[in-house]
């Protein structure tokens, strides 16, 4: 998403003028982080589920 | 301005459609809260359990930390007071019980210390956040509170007769006074495990009474719920109707 002249701190495209929105960005990386933690524990729980049981 | 306190607020609390960092962090604290249950199913502790505690304390220390940082859009006012407020909430003296556990991994043998491992168990509220109906039986239960406590004191105040009554007419049964309150409540909860049981005619004669008796005393709190709960939806439905 792009948007003109306003200063909320984007990235400035090459020669366009244009500011690209890191909000976008920052909730990728969010979003990609609160997966891979959700994951992370996931396996530590079949881990220690496993090895509890052994 | 972007506000980084509100957003904050918006994705610790409940996901609204079509927020997705909302719903990332729900699922991520909802597994913490799943997973970090599972080392009280094991009888030993490993490595791994050691790490599910410490990451899921971890987790619950900044969700925490987090939701006293936006206590004032919680409560709806801006002042000390929303946050002093907010500490005293059930679900954040639940919150913080559950981060507790993790002080036994840093001193590991140290007689009660142990105990704090219990505290795992109250990670289970914080499921409570994530479900609209169970929102609504803990407001329910809020509601009939009084009714409850009422009929709790009823019921202490039944099993504390009843073992008085059997304690003084079966002496020889019971080694102390706890053990006849063990009695009494398993009997009047229809529990019944049979380990301690009346021999004389008059204490059999108290135990037939207690436990008529004590069914009825034992069956309100749930009488009461469950009207409590029926007036809720039916106050819900008609609200839509209109």
């Amino acid at each position: 998403m792009s948007e003109k002249n306003e200063n909320f701190g984007g990235h400035l495209i090459d020669d366009t003028g244009l500011h690209k929105s890191n909000k976008k960005v920052q909730i990728t990386i969010f979003v990609g982080a609160c997966r891979v933690v959700t994951v992370v524990l996931i396996a530590l729980g079949i881990v220690a589920l496993v090895a509890g049981n052994m | 301005m972007y506000n980084v306190k509100k957003r904050v607020y918006e994705v610790i609390e409940v996901s609204g459609i079509g927020d997705a960092s909302s719903r990332a962090y729900d699922v991520m604290i909802t597994t913490a809260v799943v997973v970090g249950l599972l080392p009280m199913t094991m009888k030993s502790e490993s490595v791994y359990t050691k790490l599910i505690e410490l990451f899921t304390s971890l987790l619950f220390f900044i969700d925490y930390c987090s939701r006293v940082y936006t206590a004032d859009y919680k409560m709806g006012y801006k002042s000390v007071k929303a946050y002093i407020a907010y500490i005293l909430t059930p679900l954040a003296i639940l919150d913080l019980l559950s981060i507790i556990p993790v002080i036994s991994l840093f001193l590991p043998g140290i007689g009660m210390i142990k105990l704090l491992k219990l505290f795992r168990f109250f990670r289970v509220f914080k499921l409570v956040r994530y479900s609209k109906t169970m929102i609504v039986i803990a407001n329910v239960i809020r509601k009939v509170r009084t009714q409850l406590l009422a009929v709790l004191i009823l019921i202490t105040v039944y099993i504390f007769v009843s073992a008085m009554l059997i304690f003084q007419m079966e002496p020889d049964l019971f080694t102390s006074f706890f053990d006849a309150l063990y009695w009494a409540t398993i009997s009047i909860t229809t529990i019944g495990y049979g380990d301690i049981s009346p021999v004389t005619s008059l204490g059999r004669m108290i135990t037939m009474v207690s436990a008529l008796v004590g069914m009825a005393v034992i069956a309100l709190p749930t009488g009461i719920i469950t009207a409590a709960y029926m007036n809720e939806i039916n106050r819900k439905k008609s609200k839509y109707e209109l």
